[in-house]
C-alpha cells in the first residue's frame, strides 16, 4: 500500500488593502469595522482587483519555481454560507496565476499543481449559547491557494514541506503565515490505495497536520485490511478526541457551478512586470543555508536553525560584522540566545548585534568566563542593562592575580583529600570537580583555565 | 404648468430666463404625479421632500447667478435597480423590502454633479426580468398611452414616467431590451450604450455581461445629453472602457443602412413591418443613403443563448439575497430553512424560474452542454454583426415584433413573452449600442418603435443618424 498525500494551503497575503475593495487588511480588531459595500456583498457592487496582492502572488509563484501565467481569469465559485456575502467566492478555476512548481525537502521534491488568487470569507464566531456571529473584517482579504500534487509520502514529509513553504513565504515578506491566526491553513487529501481517498479538514497546526494524517493513514489501512473499501468523503480532524470523522460523503459534495467572473476582465501580466518581480526575490532559506555552510563553515544543522527565520539569519550576519567568528557566534546564538526566545523574535530581546559580538569576543579572549558571559546575557535581557556595561563591571572584578586563586585552590585541596587521593591514583577526571569547587569559592570571577593550571601545579607538588 | 414636458435644453433656457424656478417645476410635477400616477403606477417611490429641498438649493444658484450644471434643475426618474444613497432600493422585489442603499450608483453621482434632481424610483419587472412590467412586487405598470395595456419592460416604470410627463429624463437598465422595448411601447426614445461605456457600479446586477444603463427620454437629443454625462471610465467598474467620449460627427456622411428583410418575414406584425419599410425607403431616398438587405442568420439562436447566459449569471448575482445581512428574512429552525423560506417567498415566480434555469445550465456535467455552447453561439452572433458592419454602418429592425399588448395577455406564457425580445437581445449579447426611436402609431393608437444598431463605440454616428431619422419621422407623422 502506497500512501499519497496532497495538500491544499491557504495563505492570507499581507497587503495594505483587501483583494477587491479599499478596506484595510489587518488582523482582528473591533468586529465589522473594516467593511464596505463591496466586501459586504451589497447590491450593485463590483470588484476591483488589488494589484499589490497580484504582485505578491507572482512573487510566491516565482519563489516556488512555478510558471507564471501571463493571462489568467477569475472564476466564481457558487455556494451558500453566511460567511460568504455574495453567495460566491471570486477565485480561479481552470486558469491560475501560476502553475506547477516545487519545494525541496530532504527526501526529494514536493511538486505543486497550481497557485490561485482568491478572496477570504468572513469569520464565524460561535457563542456559548449556540449563536453564530459574523465578523466581516476578514472578508475579502487576499488569499493564495497553493495546491500540491498528491506526491507526499508521509506525515513527516508533509510537515517538513509545510515548514519549508511557510519559511519561503515568510522570507518573501508577503505573509506572516501565523497559523494560530489562521493566516496559513492546511487541508489535505490522503489515500493509501488506488481506490478511494479522503479529504481532511481542520488541520489548524503543524501538530494537527501530523497527527491527523497519521490517524487517517492508520484508519484507511485498517479499513482495507478488513476487506472494505475507502469511501470518498470529507473528514474533520478532532484535535481533542484525536480522531477524524465524516463531515460529508461524496454524494453530498457541493456543485460549485463555476463560471468565469463576468465583472472582471482577464488578469494580464506583462513580461516586464514578471521580470521586475523576479529581481525583487530575496535570498531564500535554502539558498541562505547553503551559503552559510560554504562561507562560514557551519554545520548543516546549525545553518538550518539560523536560516529558520530571516530575522534570525540577518541578526546572525550582523553580529559577524562586528566579530568575524562564525563558529562561536553561531554557538552563542543557537544555544544561548534561542533559550530566551523564538527565532522570529530574536530582535525583540533588545540586544544589539555589536553587543552580542562584544560578549562572544570577551569570552573568547578570556576577559570573562563563559559562565559569566551567560550571566551577563541573562541580566541584560531581564534588567535591560547594556551588555557592554555589564562586561566592564565584570572585567574590573575579575581576579587576575595568582595569589588569590592559589589560596582558594589550597583551601579546596585541603577540604577534599579523598578527591585529591583519587587524582593521584590516576583518576584524572576529577580535575573538573576541583576546578568547579574553586570557581565556586571565587564566585566565578576567575578564568577556569588559569584555575586548572594552578590546581595542576599544586597537585604535582603534592604528589 | 404646461412646461412640464420640455426637453432638457429648453427647460434650462426657461430657468435661465427666469420664467420659473426649479422648485416651482418640481412642486407642480409632484402634484401631477400624485394625481395621475395612481392610474399608471410608474413610481415605486417619489422623493417628494428631498426633490423639493434640492430644487430650493438650485433656486438659490439661479438667484446668485452661480455656475450651473448641464442638467440644471432637470427632473430625472431612476429605475429602482439603480442605487440612490439613503433611499430604499427594492428592484420591485419583496426580498429587498427595506433595503436602504448605502451609496450612490456612479451614474447617480454623475447626474447629481450636473445639478439634476432625482424625482423618484421607478417601477420595473423584478430585478429586470420581464418584458411587460407585470412581474413587480409593486404591481403592474399601465401604458400611459392606452389604458389596460402594458408599458413594456423591464424599465416599464421609467418609460411610462417619461411618456406621462412625470420627469424630463429617466434611467433604465437594459439587459436584453429593457430600455428599448418599453421606450418603443410608450412612444419615447430608449438607448442602450455599448457595453462598457457606462459604469454599472450601483446597478443591481441581473446579468453582468449584458447589463447596461441607458437613458429614456422624449427625444434623441436628450438621450445624447444624458448618455454623454453618464458615460466614461469608472475605477469602480473594471469592465468600463478608458476611451475618449463619443462625438456626433459634423460632416455629412453617406450612410449605408442594413435592413434584414428576411428576418422580418416571420412573427413581425404587418403594420409594424410596413411602417418601417415605408420610412426607411423614403428616408434613404431623401438623404441619398444606401439601403442594403442583409442577413442575420444567428438571430434565431439569440433568445435561447440569451436565456442561458443571463440565467446563469443571474443565478449567481442573486445569490447574495439570502436574508443574512439585509432585506427580507424569514426565520427558520436551521440555516437551510432560512434560505429556502426567504428566497422562496422573497423572489417572484419569473425570477425563480430564471434562477433555477440558470443554475441548471452551470451544473457540472451540463456546463459544457449549455453554458459553453451558449458562449460559442454568442461569439458567432458578434461575428455576424461585425461581418455585417463591414458592409453597412447601421442595422435597423423593429424594436419589438408587436406593439404593447393587454395586461395579462402573455403573462401565463413565458416563451411568448420572451419572444418580444427577439430583436433586442442580440445587441446585449454582442455589446453593441442600440437605440429605439418612435415612428408613429398603429391604427389602434399604439406606438411603434424602430431599433437602430451600430458598431461598438460608434455612438456618435448612431446619434447622427437617429437625429436625422427622428426629424424625418416627425415631419411625416407628427409627434
Amino acid at each position: 500500500m502506497e500512501t499519497k498525500i496532497g495538500l491544499e494551503i491557504h495563505v492570507e497575503l499581507s497587503t495594505e488593502t483587501k483583494m477587491f475593495c479599499p478596506c484595510k487588511n489587518e488582523y482582528g480588531g473591533e468586529p465589522n469595522t473594516r467593511i464596505c459595500p463591496v466586501c459586504m456583498g451589497e447590491p450593485g457592487i463590483l470588484p476591483s482587483p488589488n494589484f499589490e496582492a497580484v504582485k505578491k502572488a507572482v512573487k510566491v509563484g516565482i519563489a516556488l519555481n512555478s510558471k507564471i501565467n501571463r493571462f489568467s481569469i477569475f472564476t466564481r465559485k457558487n455556494y451558500f454560507y453566511p460567511d460568504l456575502p455574495k453567495g460566491y467566492q471570486i477565485t480561479q478555476y481552470g486558469t491560475s496565476i501560476a502553475e506547477g512548481g516545487s519545494v525541496n525537502i530532504k527526501s526529494g521534491s514536493v511538486y505543486l499543481e497550481r497557485i490561485n488568487i482568491e478572496e477570504e470569507t468572513a469569520k464565524s464566531i460561535y457563542t456559548e449559547n449556540g449563536e453564530v456571529l459574523l465578523d466581516f473584517n476578514r472578508c475579502g482579504i487576499p488569499l493564495l491557494e497553493i495546491v500540491t500534487l498528491p506526491c507526499i509520502k508521509s506525515p513527516e514529509e508533509a510537515v517538513e514541506f509545510l515548514k519549508e513553504l511557510r519559511r519561503i513565504i515568510r522570507y518573501l515578506g508577503v505573509s506572516e503565515c501565523d497559523m494560530e491566526k489562521g493566516m496559513f491553513r492546511v487541508d489535505s487529501n490522503v489515500s493509501v490505495s488506488k481506490e478511494g481517498r479522503a479529504e481532511l479538514k481542520n488541520l489548524n497546526s503543524l501538530k494537527a497536520v501530523y497527527e491527523g494524517l497519521l490517524y487517517e493513514i492508520k484508519r484507511q489501512k485498517e479499513v482495507i485490511e478488513k476487506g472494505e473499501k475507502i469511501r470518498r468523503e470529507t473528514r474533520l480532524w478532532d484535535e481533542f478526541k484525536k480522531e477524524t470523522r465524516v463531515m460529508r460523503v461524496k454524494e453530498e459534495e457541493l456543485d460549485y457551478r463555476y463560471f468565469p467572473e463576468p465583472d472582471l476582465p482577464p488578469l494580464e501580466l506583462s513580461t516586464e512586470l514578471i521580470e521586475k518581480i523576479k529581481k525583487e526575490i530575496p535570498e531564500l532559506p535554502y539558498q541562505k543555508k547553503q551559503r552559510f555552510v560554504k562561507l562560514y563553515f557551519l554545520d548543516e544543522k546549525d545553518a538550518e536553525i539560523l536560516v529558520s527565520e530571516k530575522e534570525l539569519a540577518d541578526y546572525f550576519e550582523e553580529i559577524l560584522k562586528f566579530y568575524k567568528n562564525p563558529e562561536d557566534v553561531s554557538s552563542w546564538v543557537i544555544t544561548e540566545l534561542l533559550a530566551y526566545t523564538e527565532p522570529e523574535n530574536t530582535r525583540k530581546l533588545g540586544l544589539s548585534a555589536s553587543e552580542i559580538a562584544q560578549l562572544v569576543k570577551s569570552v573568547n579572549e578570556n576577559k570573562i568566563t563563559r559562565n559569566i558571559g551567560k550571566e551577563i546575557l541573562k541580566r541584560s535581557i531581564s534588567e535591560k542593562i547594556p551588555i557592554s556595561e555589564l562586561i566592564k563591571k565584570e572585567e574590573k572584578s575579575i581576579i587576575k592575580g595568582d595569589d588569590i586563586i592559589e589560596s582558594a585552590v589550597k583551601e579546596v585541596i585541603e577540604e577534599n583529600p579523598d578527591v585529591v587521593e583519587k587524582y593521584i591514583k590516576g583518576k584524572k577526571g576529577v580535575l573538573g570537580f576541583l576546578i568547579g569547587q574553586t570557581m565556586k569559592k571565587l564566585k566565578g570571577r576567575a578564568d577556569p583555565k588559569q584555575v586548572g593550571k594552578l590546581i595542576l601545579k599544586k597537585l604535582e607538588k603534592n604528589s | 404648468m404646461k412646461e412640464l414636458n420640455l426637453p432638457v435644453h429648453l427647460l434650462i433656457e426657461k430657468y435661465k430666463k427666469g420664467d420659473f424656478l426649479p422648485s416651482q417645476l418640481i412642486e407642480s410635477l409632484i402634484k401631477k404625479i400624485k394625481e395621475k400616477d395612481k392610474h399608471i403606477n410608474s413610481f415605486i417611490k417619489v422623493f417628494e421632500n428631498q426633490a423639493i429641498e434640492r430644487a430650493k438649493i438650485l433656486d438659490k444658484k439661479i438667484k446668485n447667478k452661480e455656475k450651473t450644471g448641464s442638467l440644471f434643475g432637470v427632473p430625472v426618474a431612476i429605475k429602482d435597480n439603480i442605487l440612490v444613497k439613503d433611499a430604499e432600493t427594492t428592484c420591485a422585489s419583496k426580498i429587498l423590502k427595506g433595503y436602504i442603499a448605502t451609496y450612490n450608483a456612479t451614474v447617480v453621482e454623475k447626474l447629481l454633479l450636473e445639478d439634476a434632481i432625482i424625482i423618484g424610483k421607478t417601477n420595473m419587472d423584478e430585478f429586470g426580468m420581464g418584458s411587460s412590467n407585470e412581474f413587480s412586487s409593486s404591481g403592474p405598470v399601465h401604458n400611459p398611452l392606452k389604458k389596460g395595456y402594458v408599458p413594456g419592460g423591464s424599465s416599464g416604470g421609467s418609460a411610462a414616467a417619461i411618456a406621462a410627463g412625470f420627469a424630463t429624463c429617466a434611467l433604465g437598465s437594459d439587459t436584453g431590451g429593457s430600455v428599448r422595448q418599453p421606450a418603443a411601447f410608450c412612444g419615447v426614445v430608449g438607448f442602450k450604450p455599448t457595453y462598457g461605456r457606462v459604469s454599472r457600479y450601483g446597478l443591481v446586477a441581473f446579468a453582468s455581461s449584458c447589463d447596461q444603463i441607458g437613458p429614456i427620454t422624449i427625444n434623441v437629443m436628450d438621450s445624447w445629453t444624458i448618455f454623454r454625462i453618464i458615460a466614461g471610465f469608472d475605477e469602480k467598474d473594471k469592465t468600463t472602457f478608458d476611451v475618449p467620449a463619443p462625438e456626433i460627427p459634423e460632416e455629412e456622411i453617406k450612410f449605408r443602412i442594413g435592413f434584414p428583410e428576411k428576418l422580418l418575414e416571420q412573427g413581425v406584425e404587418e403594420e409594424i413591418k410596413a411602417r418601417l419599410d415605408e420610412i426607411l425607403r423614403e428616408f434613404v431616398k431623401s438623404k441619398n443613403y444606401e439601403l442594403k438587405n442583409i442577413e442575420m442568420r444567428s438571430f434565431r439562436y439569440a433568445i435561447p443563448v440569451y436565456h442561458i447566459i443571463t440565467g446563469a449569471e443571474a443565478s449567481s448575482n442573486l445569490a447574495r439575497f439570502d436574508g443574512i445581512r439585509y432585506g427580507l428574512r424569514l426565520e427558520g429552525k436551521y440555516l437551510e430553512e432560512v434560505y429556502k423560506k426567504t428566497r422562496g417567498y422573497g423572489f417572484g415566480e419569473e425570477v425563480l424560474r430564471r434562477i433555477i434555469m440558470g443554475g441548471f445550465a452551470l451544473r457540472s456535467g451540463y456546463y459544457e452542454e449549455y453554458y459553453i455552447k451558449a458562449q460559442k453561439a454568442r461569439s458567432m452572433i458578434l461575428e455576424e454583426f461585425m461581418d455585417n458592419f463591414e458592409k453597412v454602418d447601421f442595422i435597423i429592425t423593429p424594436t419589438s415584433p408587436f406593439p404593447a399588448f393587454k395586461i395579462g395577455e402573455k403573462v401565463e406564457d413565458p416563451i411568448k413573452l420572451y419572444l418580444s425580445d427577439i430583436f433586442t437581445v442580440s445587441a446585449n449579447l454582442s455589446g453593441i449600442p442600440a437605440i429605439s426611436i418612435p415612428c408613429g402609431k398603429t391604427g389602434e393608437g399604439l406606438p411603434i418603435g424602430m431599433q437602430i444598431m451600430a458598431k461598438p463605440l460608434d455612438e456618435g454616428r448612431l446619434f447622427k443618424l437617429s437625429l436625422q431619422l427622428e426629424d424625418f419621422i416627425k415631419q411625416r407623422y407628427g409627434n
